[in-house]
Order: structure tokens, then C-alpha cells, then sequence
């Protein structure tokens, strides 16, 4: 199973868990489609809020470089020090909360 | 002619002539930010309008080729324009123009503060040096106007674009952009000056002189040139605006426009971004994405050139031209501005109020001169801005700018003239350190505006990731925890981290439960079963089905799904958890919590996991003081950088838990006896013992002018706690977890109170959220607004709510830089010079500089414990080795044994006799407290040995039967080798001895003679032993208690001054530090010699801090000289003097050894007993934190001594600056040398020229050299620490920082060229051209104008009887 795949059946089952009525499958695909940018947006703004300033600075400075990518975008915050792994985990565990509405 | 006997011109009375200065100012920088302005001004406006070009640069504006390209034309267009009209703002009619320039003249002209910033780049010279045929052709013109061989103002005017097309050239020369002051009024003053003086000769009859007469009009006159910066503020080159300028310059870029080049290099720049393969091929298939990649670039670009537009707007009064959103985005992320208009009315209706009062007589209030000058250093602060990257002085529009500024500046001119007619002489010290206030407050209220910028630079990092459509974190980390937290929730899916197989009915509990630890989460995540053991013997399904229910005897009872699993459970509401006896009980039953320690759980139905209280209004009023109960300002700051890159000595917050007494708060970083931190000292321990020490909440930025205090409580750690009352406003500010949610929690030095108003200065600061975080507990409302810096303050009310658990400090440790490269030095470095031969300690200092010094981490791991018992334990007494408890008697027989075995019975008999001889040894009174130690030379001392008692005789704050003064009177000489003149100075010493005695009863004075005991150095030793023998004689006899302590005080015969609290302090300092052997006070030379002798007073001052710093730190025990104390038993325990006996340098001859020695070799003694030099839990870390009570040295504050100088100054002076530095001369004393020639030192002086002199390199060469010269002693020498010095500097310069200040001279493993042996006459520590100035300025500052400095402080204390 690939990494967007884990995500996806992570959002799946919640849509599942849900149990809204009348979707179709097309339709939960599409959801969980749409969550999925959500959620990547929820942790990334997760992960910005903890930055220390010098990674911000630093990722501002490479940002207008021709050949900063997302590679590296992802190493320099993965070397910055912050738990990415807790941010990640603590991000998915109250999407999942407030989705379902157990917060 | 005149004749011989009628008057002459000489009689012709003094004419009072106006100054005639003409200012060429070149303004080409401003007029290329104009254009720039300008120019993107009208392509925004264009685009915005979407007219015409504005479509087709929008077409492209995203890839950013074509908006180069349109920016570039509308520049020039912008620039042509201002050429052709010769005027930098179109807007202003030719007269106001005219206006402008004479203005900018003026204000150019002007000698005060601020007129122009060298900060900017502004510069003004003469050209009386640089273009002398230019300045003479101006003054010739002057000159014809003004005898009216030119009548006609045209042909003035005509005559002077003549020599201006003729003689100017470069910078000035045609068709620069130069603002000139009218020719013609200069002319006309002249003409106006030279017919007074013609009508003042005439008035007395007088030959009139025209030569004469001509010269004394042009006297003053100068034309000078100035160079006009740009606002730093204003639109700059954006690199494709650099690449044009280049290009432009080449002979390709002459022949095609700027617009063409433009294009070029923002397509290159376009083709560049997009270059890699990987983005051009996603540019080229995929429509957009190129575009956006690059769109997200420029976006920083933009954002960055937009405010800088919407600052320069808000500075001249423009509304910015955006949306409102933008507007409201760019004003979050500016400074505030102050109207120079209102500057000056305020400081105008200020000086009005005290002119008019003092016009009719009245006395004029202290309260209105303090607020006049408040407001002229307010305003002196905001001109110190102007040349700086965010000004805050806002003009109504730039044509005015320069009109707005001289009025201004006027202003202020006027307010410091009336202010010193007040009375208030020091202005420029007073304003300096008002600036420095201001600077404070100023960085505070700063901080949010750096805080909307960071918003800003967030969102840009945010629109980055989006615009990648990806995570910040890696796909891997997202779908591993994915996976992770789906398994924790439902029982099917298996977790990566999971090794049980699928069937394992705990599997989801085994997920969530590693889930949790491996995260730390809370919440959903980490509810009571998530902590259950799988492997318990009962398992619980789910945590939803988990209830506490209280029950009415008030324990709680577990339920699942309505089913009672366990009652009679109690859970303590302090700490949120299930007491030991609930764990037990639940285990019983087959049910397991955790691991049954430290597990914080949820109680359903709760929303939050602390108990509730309510506070009351009105306390929260009382604390928050928002009717002006408390106001506080804060000072200066001490080392609380937060830039990322901190000091050895930096400060950082901690949290510290204690199980008996719960959570605290405690600064690091400091030592607690005192440290020096940005250039200041603070005794942290006696601070906090005083109340002073306090910790200042804030709730917002805004009222931070009204906090919430605190007081610190000090531990026996000498840590500082800070607990708030349960239920207070502090209380409120830190949430369930004890996390810090209020805006500032400033742990602080209270420096000064008046009334409700309180100054402090902050060492730490915890930064929360603020009233974000707060808000749900206040509502807020604006009760007031503090009108002088509009800040308002705010009224809080609680709503029904939530309090407050334990206190955390959620600050961030400081990693000292010198820790990774100590560290990482010490890895390849491998050398040493041992300071005793058999072992050396690698030291690297903060500065990466390596030394061996004895206190040095690494040192500490090197000394094993058996090279310890082997090298220093075998002189040890047994409490010692043991680390036990000494008793003074205890120890002084284990003294008077080995000094017996060690010197022999003669010797001891020697010592005995000597007691016998002096009364008050041989009956040391039983309540002595300290013996004051001062060996005396007979020959030399007989000028002062008087003074000296007398300074004791009139000390104050002590019990004169509580301290036994021990003199020790010798010469090398034996009796019968002295001569008839050596004979007289000692009867001489010997009598001034006795008088003191006579006239100063109450001292204990127990005086006795050797004859011929060699020099200084042997018979201090043996005053040493004689006077710990006295000791031992005392507690064996029982009169004085063998659990007793004394203290033997270290002193010279040849004190100057003392302060008056010397004894006392010591005594206060003793008791206080009961387990420390070594105390040291402040040693000054020669503290009347400052102004006479300023290079070495220089020298000195810069010395002794470093020692002080070291001392503090606990970093160096230095007992140099004098003023130094060691405790009794401590010393006896080691043997006294007779520890080490047979090293080389002892015997060897060399002065010093009897003072060094006892503190180098307590320290080597009890540096074991207090377990300094290994680490108990081998955490390398664990030195940081240092027990007060185990300080080996002690700095004694409030005991300070000047000494002589003369022995110092004397080979500083006599070496006519060309030969060794003064700490080698006095190494080369070896023996205790008659008095020195106290008249090279009387003949001495020093100048210290102004820094701007033209010959000041040469005039101040001789200082420098020396000063080069003694510094670079200090750094050979193993005591002294590069590190230290350079904090010394920086307090003695006055400076954060001593970059392109000096060069040491070092090898790749920054080892110092050090010398092998103590001599040094060489250089390695050189000062840099800014060096010698600043060392200039300071030494000026503190000797100069006789108001700054300690030395001069102290001469006022000793003036004003302060000192003794």
C-alpha cells in the first residue's frame, strides 16, 4: 500500500465510520478526494505554526530560488527539528475527532 | 591710510557677521528612487485600471518576463521626466520646489543632531580641501558681490553656473541633481556684513580697512558638498533592475534601451526559474504550473517591494493604493508612525509654557522641565530612526519633508538650550540613556509588528506547499501515521508499528496505547484505556464505554457501558490522577492502568482536566492595575537575545520540578552568587533574597505597561520559584497543562520603585499567546489610554469559567555557542601547559580560543580521583578526602601537627615566639571573626601603613572585637646590614605603627618584626603560619570555640581608599556562603589617576572586570594580590601554606606566590570534595547547574579597595611605551623591591586625542601600543580568558558586540602564539582602526567630560566621605 493510499483509507474509513446516507461510491471518492487536500492543508498549516523562524526565513529564501522543489521544501522541514511525526499524528487525530464529531 | 595718531581699523568695534556656508547637495540617489517610485506607481496603477498595456502585462504578469519589462519603461519615463523639470516631485509648483531645496540646504547646514545621517549614507565635506579652486572661485564671487564690483544679482547668479559648468566636476558636476542654497543671499549677506563693519569704522572715525575688513566677513565661509541618501525605506533595485543598471553600462547594453534589457534579463530570470529539466518540462506539458512555481517566487519579491511602497506611503501621508484587504495586510506589517508636525508642537507648546513663566517671573516646575526633556528624548529617539531601515517620523508629504525637519530640528535646538538654561547640564548623558529606554519600549512594541511579518511569511510558505500540492511533511510520514492512527481507532487494521497479529483482541488498544506514548496525545488519543496493559487479565474494549462516576461519599466508581467495573477509587483532583491506592485497588481486580505512576487521565463529562474556581473582578483589577495601582517601565535588558545565537552566559527560563514542593519557574544561565550579563552584574540570590527578583504577566502587548507581578521565593538551590496564588490573575495566565498562555512572563530585576511605579529590567521572557489564549477566560474593555505612548489598558472580567493548574515555563534553552565548539575542539586539540607542569587543562573559550586554564569542563574528566589522592589528597585532612563537615579546632590541630612535620620544631618555636611577641595573637579575643593579614615592608611603607590602619579604624557596620589586625614588619635585610637611612624608615614604620595604635584604640593591632626574612613573598607565608597558629593556640586553649569560623582577610599595607562596609561585607559574605573557602572583593589602582592616567586606567578597569566576570561565573579563582579572604579551617585542613611545598614556582622567588597560591591550592583541594571537577551522574550538563553553597569563590560585593599605583604605573610609564607590559615588569619583581621612583609616575600623563582629529592615529599610537601591549600580556597569561576579555571590553567600550574591534593573532586550532614562560613583550592582540577609536571614545567618555565612568563615580564617594 503507497503512501497516498494509507491517507485515503484513513479518510475512507472515516467517511465510512460517518455512515452519512445515500452516498454513492463515486461520490465518497470524490469526497475523500476533497478531504484529502483538507487535511494536507490542516497539516501543513499544523507544521507551519511550530516552525522556528529561522527554517520560516530560510524556507522564504529558498522559495525564490529557480531550483528550490519539493524535495527540498520537505527536508528542510524535516531537518528543522520539529516532531513532524507528532504534528502529523496529532493533526489526523482531531481531523478525525471533528469530522466525526466525537470533540 | 591711517594715520599715526588717528584711530585705527583694530579700534573699530566687533561687528557681529552671519555665517556664509554654500551647500552643494548632489540628490541623484534620491532621484533614482523617484523614478523607481514613480515608475511603479504608474504600472500599478495601469494594471489596476486594465487599460491599454495594463491587459497585456497582465496576460504575463504571472511568468513576470513582461512586468520587467513595462516597470523598466515606466522608471525611465519617470526619470526623464525629473531630468528634463529638473524637480523631483512633479506635484510641487516651482516655488515650492524652490522652497524644498533651500530647505534641504538649510537643514544640510545645520550642526544638530540628525540634520544629516551618516547612517544613510549622508556625508558633508569642505571643499576648501577637496576642490580648492572651486571654493576659492566662489568665495572670489562672494567677495565681488559684497564691495559691489558686481552690482547685479543676474549677473551673480550667470557668474556662478559659470564656475559651476567650469570648475565642478564628478559628484557635482552638470547635469547631477543638485540642490544649491541661493548664491545671491549668500552674496547679499556678505555685502550686508561688509557695509556694517564700513559703518562701524565710520562711526569712530576709524581708516576703514578693506582687506582687513573683507576678512573678517569671509571668516567663516565654506562651501561645502554633501551627498543626499534615499530613505532607506524607499523602492530599491529589485535584480532585474541591477542587471539593467550593469548591462547598461556596457558598451552592448548602451546601444539598446533599458526596456530591452529589462525584457532580456526577466526572461533569462523567467528561463533561470524554470531551467532545472524537471520544472521546464513540467513549465512546457502542464499549463500553469510553471507559472505558478514561479508566481509563488515572485510573490516574496512583490510582498516585500509592497511594503516597502505602503511604509513609504504611510511615512508621507499617502493612503496605500491596494484593496482593503491588502491595506489592512500591509498596515499589520508596518511601523507605527509619528507626525514630525506634532513632534514639534508639542515640543514648541512645552517651551512656550516655560519661556512665558519665566518671562513673568514665575519659578518654573521640575515637572514641566522633566516633561520637556521626556519629550525631547522621545523625539531625539525618533531622529535616531531616520536613517534606519523603519523610521517613525512621518511627514505630511515629501515636498515638505525637509521644511517639516528643520522646524523640527529647530525645535529641538531651542528645547536643549532652555533645558540647560534649566539647570540640566549632563543633556546628552540623560538623553543617551532616555534613548535607551526608549529603544526598549520601542523593540516591545515592535515585536508585533515582526509578528504580523511572520504571519505574512507563514501564509508564503503555506501558498508554497499548495502551490506543490503536497505536505510539508513527507508523504512517508503522513501515510505511516495514517496508517498508525487509523489502526488506533478501529480494531481491523493493523499499525505499522503493530507486531501482534491481527486476531490479538487488544490489538487496537496495543496501537493507540503505543500511539500515544510514542506522541505524547491527548485527547481522543489518550483516553483511560489507551493506557491499560493488553496483557492485564481483564481487558476493556473501548475507551467511550469508560465512566467515573462520583459517588456521594465522594470516591469515584469505573462503569462501562452502566456496568460498575470498580468503586471506592479516588482520584486527586490537584494532579488529575487515580491516587496509588486506586491503582492498587484496580490492579486487584485484574485491571491495570499504565504503568500505575504518573498517568494523567480523562474525566468523561469534563471538558477540561482542572478544577473550577471562580476569581473576583476586582482582585483581577487590583493585580492587572488598571487604575494605575502599578506602572512599569521597563530598563535596559539584560542578555536576552533571542536572535538564535547566544552566549556562554545567556539567559533561558527553566521549570523545575520538585516532589515535595511541586512546580517552579528559575532563570539559568546565572550564577547565583551574581553574574555579568550584557555588560551588567546581577547577584541573582541576594536579589531574590531581597524581593527584588519578581516575575511581571502580561496579558497583551498593550498592557504591558501595567503587569501582573509576582514576587520570586529563593530555594536553598538557589533557584528562584515563582508560584502564583490558586485563583489569581497570574494563576490564570497558565492553562490545564500548566503551559503559559498569557503574552509576556518577564522574570525581572526590580531596579527602582516610586510608589505604584515600578522599573525593572528583564532577564528572562516566556512568550504565549496572549489574550488569544487568555480570551476565554477575559472579556476585555478599554478602561483608559496611557496618552503619553498611547498604549491602552484594559479592565478583564472573568466569565463563569475555568482556573489553573501547576506552573510551567514553557521557555526555550539556550544553547551556549562555545558548548558545540568546546566540544568539538577539544575532540582534535591535544595540548596543554599544565598550570602546575603535571597535568595541563584544554580550555577553549566562548571565542573558540584555546587556553589551559583550571577550570575547564575537560579538566574536570581528566583529574581521575586516584591522580587526585596522588597529587593533592595526601595533603588533605581526612574530612576532606571524606567530604565531611570541618570544625574549625578539629582542623587547626590537624594544622599545627603537619606544619610541626613539615618545617621542623625550630621552626614552630620560630612561629610561637613571634605570637608571644604580638599581645593581641597571643590573646585572640573569642569573639574574632576575621584576622586582616598585612605584611608591611619596613622600608617602603612608612608613608602609609597610618592611612592604611586608619581605613580600618573607620570602618562601619562591625564590631571592632570581632577582627584581630596582624602585621608582620620585615626587611630583607638583617639588622646590622641596614644602613643609617634604612635604620630611620623602619624606626620611621615601626613609629607609625604605634601611633596608629595610639590613636585608633579600638582596633586589635598585633604587630611583630622579623629581621631579614627574605621578601615579600616568604614573609607574608609566615605571617600565614603565624597567624593560623594563633588560631590553633586560641581554640586549644578554649578561647575562642573550636566550632567557631574565621576568616583570614588578605590586605597590602598600602591602601589608599576602602569602602567603609570592607569588613562587614566580608563577615555578611562569610555567613551567608557557609561552606565556600575563598572570597575575593574589587581591587582598583589608583582611582585619582584616571584622568592622568587614562590608557592604563583603561587597562586596569578592563582587567579587573575580567576577573570579576570569572570570579562570578565561578569560572576563576584568582586571589591576586590583595583584598582576598580564605576561611581558617578550610586552609588548615590543606595544610595552610604548606600544601605542595616543593613546587618549583614556589621556591623559585617570584612575587605572587604567596597570594595565588592559597587559592589555587584550596582549589585543587576542595574541588574534589565538592564534586566539581567530575561530574556525579556523568550528564555533562549537570555543571550548569551549580549549588550555591558549594561556590569555591566567592565575589564579596561592597568590599572594594583602591591600591597604590605607583608600583604599577611606574613600569607602565618607564617603558616610554616601547617595551613590556606591566604585568611582565611585576613578575620581574621576584622580590619585594624598594619603593619605585614615585616621580616618573608623578610626571606622567597621557592625552587621549579626539577620534576625529586628523593626527589621531599618530597622537594616540603610544596608548594603543600599550593598551595592545597589556592585553596581549593578559591573553599569554594562563588566568586570564580571551573570552572574559572581550565581555570586559565590551563593557568598557560600551558595546553589544567587538566585531572589527581588535585581531588576535592565532594558528588554524586558534591556539594563541603564547609564550612558554610568564614573560611577554610581543604583540598578537591588535586593535583595528575602529578599535583605537572606540577605545578613544570610551576612555574620553569616562575621563573626558568628568561625568561618566567608575573611576569618577568613586571619586565622588570618596569626595563625599562615601568611601573612607
Amino acid at each position: 500500500m503507497n503512501d497516498d493510499a494509507s491517507l485515503n483509507n484513513f479518510i475512507m474509513d472515516l467517511i465510512n465510520e460517518k455512515n452519512l446516507p445515500g452516498l454513492t461510491d463515486e461520490r465518497k471518492a470524490e469526497i475523500a478526494n476533497e478531504m484529502q487536500d483538507l487535511l494536507i492543508e490542516q497539516i501543513n498549516r499544523a507544521i507551519v505554526d511550530v516552525l522556528p523562524d529561522e527554517v520560516l526565513d530560510k524556507l522564504n529564501e529558498r522559495m525564490g530560488q529557480p531550483d528550490f522543489d519539493e524535495a527540498e521544501m520537505q527536508k528542510i522541514v524535516a531537518d528543522s527539528g520539529i516532531d513532524v511525526e507528532k504534528i502529523t499524528a496529532d493533526t489526523l487525530v482531531r481531523f478525525r475527532a471533528f469530522y466525526l464529531g466525537t470533540e | 591710510m591711517a594715520g599715526e595718531s588717528g584711530p585705527q581699523f583694530k579700534d573699530v568695534p566687533e561687528i557681529e557677521t552671519e555665517e556664509l556656508k554654500v551647500a552643494l547637495i548632489n540628490q541623484d540617489e534620491e532621484l533614482e528612487s523617484r523614478a523607481r517610485f514613480e515608475g511603479e506607481n504608474n504600472l500599478a496603477h495601469k494594471i489596476d485600471k486594465g487599460r491599454g498595456i495594463g491587459r497585456l502585462v497582465m496576460r504575463f504578469w504571472q511568468n513576470g518576463i513582461a512586468k520587467n519589462y513595462y516597470r523598466q519603461r515606466e522608471i525611465n519615463e519617470s526619470r526623464k521626466r525629473i531630468r528634463e523639470s529638473q524637480k523631483l516631485y512633479s506635484e510641487a509648483s516651482d516655488s515650492e520646489y524652490r522652497e524644498y531645496k533651500r530647505n534641504v540646504c538649510k537643514t544640510f547646514l545645520m550642526e544638530a543632531e540628525g540634520a544629516i545621517d551618516p547612517d544613510r549614507g549622508d556625508r558633508r565635506e569642505s571643499l576648501k580641501a577637496t576642490n580648492p579652486g572651486l571654493h576659492a572661485a566662489v568665495k572670489d564671487l562672494v567677495e565681488r558681490y559684497a564691495d559691489g564690483r558686481i552690482t547685479d544679482r543676474e549677473d551673480l547668479n550667470r557668474e556662478f553656473s559659470r564656475i559651476m559648468d567650469g570648475l565642478a566636476g564628478g559628484e557635482y558636476s552638470k547635469g547631477k541633481h543638485l540642490s544649491v542654497n541661493n548664491i545671491d543671499e549668500i552674496a547679499i549677506k556678505a555685502r550686508h556684513n561688509f557695509e556694517n563693519l564700513a559703518t562701524a569704522a565710520e562711526s569712530v572715525n576709524s581708516e576703514f580697512n578693506h582687506a582687513e575688513s573683507m576678512s573678517k566677513v569671509m571668516k567663516g565661509f565654506d562651501v561645502l558638498y554633501g551627498k543626499r541618501n534615499t530613505d532607506t525605506i524607499d523602492p530599491h533595485y529589485n535584480k532585474v533592475d541591477k542587471v539593467v543598471d550593469k548591462l547598461s553600462r556596457t558598451r552592448v547594453g548602451s546601444l539598446v534601451s533599458h526596456e530591452t534589457l529589462a525584457l532580456a534579463t526577466g526572461a533569462a530570470a523567467c528561463v533561470a526559474t524554470v531551467a532545472s529539466k524537471r520544472a521546464l518540462r513540467t513549465a512546457c506539458l502542464i499549463p500553469g504550473l510553471g507559472s505558478a512555481i514561479y508566481a509563488t517566487a515572485e510573490a516574496g519579491v512583490q510582498f516585500e517591494d509592497n511594503r516597502a511602497r505602503a511604509q513609504r506611503d504611510e511615512r508621507y501621508s499617502r493612503e496605500y493604493d491596494g484593496s482593503q484587504k491588502e491595506r489592512q495586510r500591509m498596515k499589520e506589517t508596518l511601523y507605527s508612525f509619528q507626525k514630525s508636525e506634532d513632534l514639534k508642537n508639542s515640543l514648541n507648546t512645552r517651551i512656550s509654557a516655560i519661556r512665558d513663566k519665566m518671562g513673568r517671573g514665575e519659578a518654573v516646575t521640575d515637572t514641566e522641565v522633566n516633561s520637556l526633556f521626556n519629550f525631547v528624548a522621545r523625539t531625539q529617539w525618533c531622529l535616531r530612526q531616520e536613517g534606519s531601515k523603519n523610521p517613525v517620523i512621518a511627514y505630511t508629504s515629501e515636498i515638505k519633508a525637509p521644511k517639516e525637519q528643520l522646524e523640527l530640528l529647530n525645535a529641538m535646538v531651542e528645547a536643549k538650550k532652555l533645558l540647560g538654561e534649566q539647570g540640566m547640564n549632563d543633556l546628552t548623558s540623560r538623553l543617551d540613556k532616555s534613548s535607551d529606554i526608549m529603544r526598549n519600549v520601542d523593540d516591545s512594541l515592535r515585536e508585533s509588528v515582526e509578528e504580523a511579518t511572520k504571519r505574512a511569511k507563514r501564509a508564503k510558505v503555506l501558498t508554497c506547499a499548495g502551490k506543490f500540492g503536497a505536505g510539508l511533511a513527507t508523504g512517508l510520514a503522513i501515510g505511516v501515521i495514517a496508517q498508525e492512527v487509523s489502526a488506533a481507532f478501529d480494531p481491523n487494521v493493523q499499525g505499522i508499528f503493530e507486531n501482534s497479529a491481527n486476531n490479538n483482541p487488544g490489538a487496537k488498544l496495543t496501537a493507540c496505547c503505543r500511539l500515544a506514548k510514542r506522541f505524547g496525545l491527548k485527547g481522543d488519543a489518550s483516553p483511560v484505556s489507551a493506557y491499560m496493559d493488553v496483557n492485564a487479565d481483564k481487558v476493556i474494549d473501548s475507551s467511550k464505554d469508560i465512566d467515573f462516576v462520583k459517588a456521594k461519599d465522594g470516591s469515584y466508581t469505573m462503569m462501562q457501558n452502566g456496568k460498575e467495573i470498580a468503586k471506592g477509587l479516588d482520584w486527586d483532583e490537584d494532579t488529575g490522577r487515580l491516587t496509588q491506592a486506586s491503582y492498587n485497588k484496580l490492579a486487584s481486580q485484574g485491571i491495570k492502568i499504565g504503568n500505575g505512576k504518573g498517568v494523567r487521565f480523562q474525566v468523561p463529562g469534563t471538558k477540561t482536566e482542572i478544577a473550577k474556581t471562580s476569581v473576583n473582578v476586582s482582585d483581577i483589577k487590583k493585580e492587572v492595575g488598571t487604575n494605575g495601582v502599578v506602572r512599569a517601565h521597563r530598563s535596559f535588558w539584560w542578555d536576552n537575545d533571542t536572535s538564535g545565537i547566544y552566549e556562554n552566559n545567556e539567559l533561558a527560563g527553566y521549570n523545575y520540578t520538585d516532589p515535595q514542593t511541586g512546580l517552579h519557574g528559575f532563570v539559568t544561565g546565572m550564577t547565583n552568587a551574581g553574574s555579568i550579563h550584557n555588560g551588567k552584574m546581577s547577584e541573582f540570590s541576594q536579589l531574590a533574597r531581597d524581593g527584588k527578583v519578581k516575575l511581571f504577566i502580561s496579558l497583551s502587548k498593550d498592557t504591558q505597561s501595567t503587569p501582573i507581578e509576582v514576587t520570586g521565593k529563593l530555594l536553598r538551590n538557589g533557584q528562584v520559584a515563582f508560584v502564583p496564588e490558586p485563583g489569581s490573575a497570574a494563576a490564570a495566565c497558565f492553562d490545564a497543562s500548566g503551559n503559559f498562555i498569557g503574552k509576556y512572563a518577564e522574570i525581572a530585576q526590580v531596579i527602582g520603585q516610586n510608589g505604584s511605579d515600578i522599573t525593572y529590567a528583564p532577564f528572562a521572557t516566556a512568550v504565549g499567546r496572549g489574550l488569544d489564549g487568555v480570551v476565554p477566560m477575559f472579556k476585555e474593555r478599554i478602561v483608559d489610554t496611557v496618552t503619553d505612548l498611547d498604549v491602552p489598558s484594559y479592565e478583564f472580567t472573568f466569565p463563569d469559567g475555568d482556573t489553573i493548574l501547576p506552573l510551567f515555563f514553557p521557555f526555550t534553552r539556550r544553547n551556549a555557542m562555545n558548548e558545540s565548539r568546546m566540544r568539538h575542539a577539544i575532540e582534535e586539540a591535544d595540548f596543554g601547559r599544565g598550570r602546575r607542569g603535571g597535568y595541563g587543562y584544554d580550555y577553549i573559550d566562548s571565542l573558540g580560543y584555546q587556553y589551559t586554564d583550571g577550570y575547564s569542563e575537560d579538566g574536570r574528566r581528566k583529574v581521575s580521583r586516584e591522580e587526585w589522592e596522588r597529587e593533592f589528597g595526601v595533603y588533605c585532612s581526612p574530612r576532606v578526602k571524606e567530604g565531611k563537615e570541618l570544625q574549625l579546632g578539629q582542623e587547626m590541630d590537624y594544622f599545627a601537627e603537619k606544619l610541626r612535620e613539615a618545617r621542623g620544631d625550630d621552626y614552630v618555636a620560630k612561629v610561637q615566639q613571634s605570637i608571644e611577641s604580638a599581645e593581641k595573637l597571643k590573646n585572640l579575643r573569642s569573639e574574632t571573626k576575621a584576622v586582616i593579614t598585612i605584611p608591611v615592608y619596613s622600608l617602603g611603607e612608612y608613608d602609609n601603613i597610618y592611612h592604611t590602619l586608619e581605613t580600618y579604624a573607620k570602618q562601619e557596620n562591625v564590631n571592632f572585637n570581632e577582627f584581630t589586625i596582624a602585621l608582620c614588619v620585615n626587611q630583607k635585610q638583617t639588622l646590622d646590614q641596614l644602613t643609617p637611612e634604612q635604620s630611620a624608615a623602619r624606626d620611621r614604620t615601626l613609629a607609625e605603627i604605634e601611633r596608629a595604635k595610639r590613636d585608633f584604640p579600638q582596633l586589635n593591632i598585633a604587630d611583630f618584626q622579623l629581621n631579614g626574612h627574605g621578601g615579600l613573598a616568604d614573609f607574608s607565608e609566615y605571617l600565614s603560619d603565624v597567624t593560623m597558629s594563633s588560631i590553633q593556640k586560641a581554640t586549644s586553649e578554649g578561647r575562642v570555640s573550636r566550632d567557631s569560623d574565621i576568616l583570614i582577610i588578605r590586605n597590602d599595607a598600602d591602601v589608599r581608599h576602602m569602602s567603609k562596609n570592607l569588613v562587614s561585607s566580608y563577615l555578611k559574605s562569610m555567613e551567608q556562603n557557609p561552606k565556600t573557602p575563598i572570597f575575593n572583593g574589587t581591587i582598583f589602582y589608583g582611582i585619582d589617576k584616571g584622568a592622568e592616567a587614562p590608557g592604563f586606567a583603561s587597562v586596569s578597569m578592563i582587567e579587573r572586570m575580567e576577573d570579576m566576570i570569572g570570579v562570578i561565573e565561578g569560572t576563576k579563582v584568582h586571589t591576586v594580590g590583595i583584598n582576598f579572604a580564605y576561611r581558617a579551617k578550610h586552609f588548615a585542613a590543606i595544610q595552610g601554606s604548606n600544601f605542595k611545598p616543593n613546587e618549583v614556582w614556589r621556591n623559585s622567588g617570584i612575587a605572587g606566590y604567596d597570594d595565588l597560591k592559597p587559592g589555587y591550592d584550596l582549589e585543587d583541594a576542595f574541588s574534589y570534595a565538592f564534586d566539581r571537577r567530575w561530574n556525579r551522574s556523568g550528564n555533562p550538563d549537570d555543571h550548569d547547574i551549580m549549588d550555591p553553597d558549594t561556590r569555591m569563590i566567592v565575589r564579596v560585593g561592597g568590599a572594594s579597595i583602591d591600591s597604590d599605583v605607583v608600583r604599577l604605573l611606574t613600569p607602565y610609564a618607564d617603558t616610554d611605551h616601547g617595551g613590556q607590559s606591566v604585568m611582565s615588569d611585576a613578575y620581574g619583581q621576584g622580590e619585594f623591591k624598594p619603593r619605585p621612583d614615585p616621580s616618573i609616575a608623578a610626571n606622567f600623563s597621557e592625552t587621549i586625542p579626539d577620534p576625529d582629529d586628523p593626527d589621531f592615529e599618530t597622537k594616540f599610537k603610544p596608548v594603543a601600543d600599550q593598551f595592545e601591549r597589556e592585553i596581549s600580556s593578559r591573553l599569554n597569561h594562563i588566568h586570564y580568558s580571551g573570552s572574559r576579555l572581550d565581555r570586559a571590553m565590551r563593557w568598557f567600550f560600551g558595546l553589544d558586540d567587538m566585531g572589527g574591534m581588535y585581531t588576535i593573532v592565532h594558528d588554524p586550532n586558534y591556539r594563541l602564539p603564547h609564550t612558554p614562560d610568564r614573560e611577554f613583550n610581543g604583540h598578537f592582540f591588535e586593535l583595528t582602526d575602529n578599535g583605537k577609536k572606540a577605545l578613544a571614545r570610551a576612555i574620553r567618555q569616562r575621563w573626558g567630560d568628568g561625568s561618566g565612568g567608575i573611576h569618577n563615580t568613586l571619586q565622588r564617594a570618596i569626595a563625599d566621605n562615601e568611601w573612607i
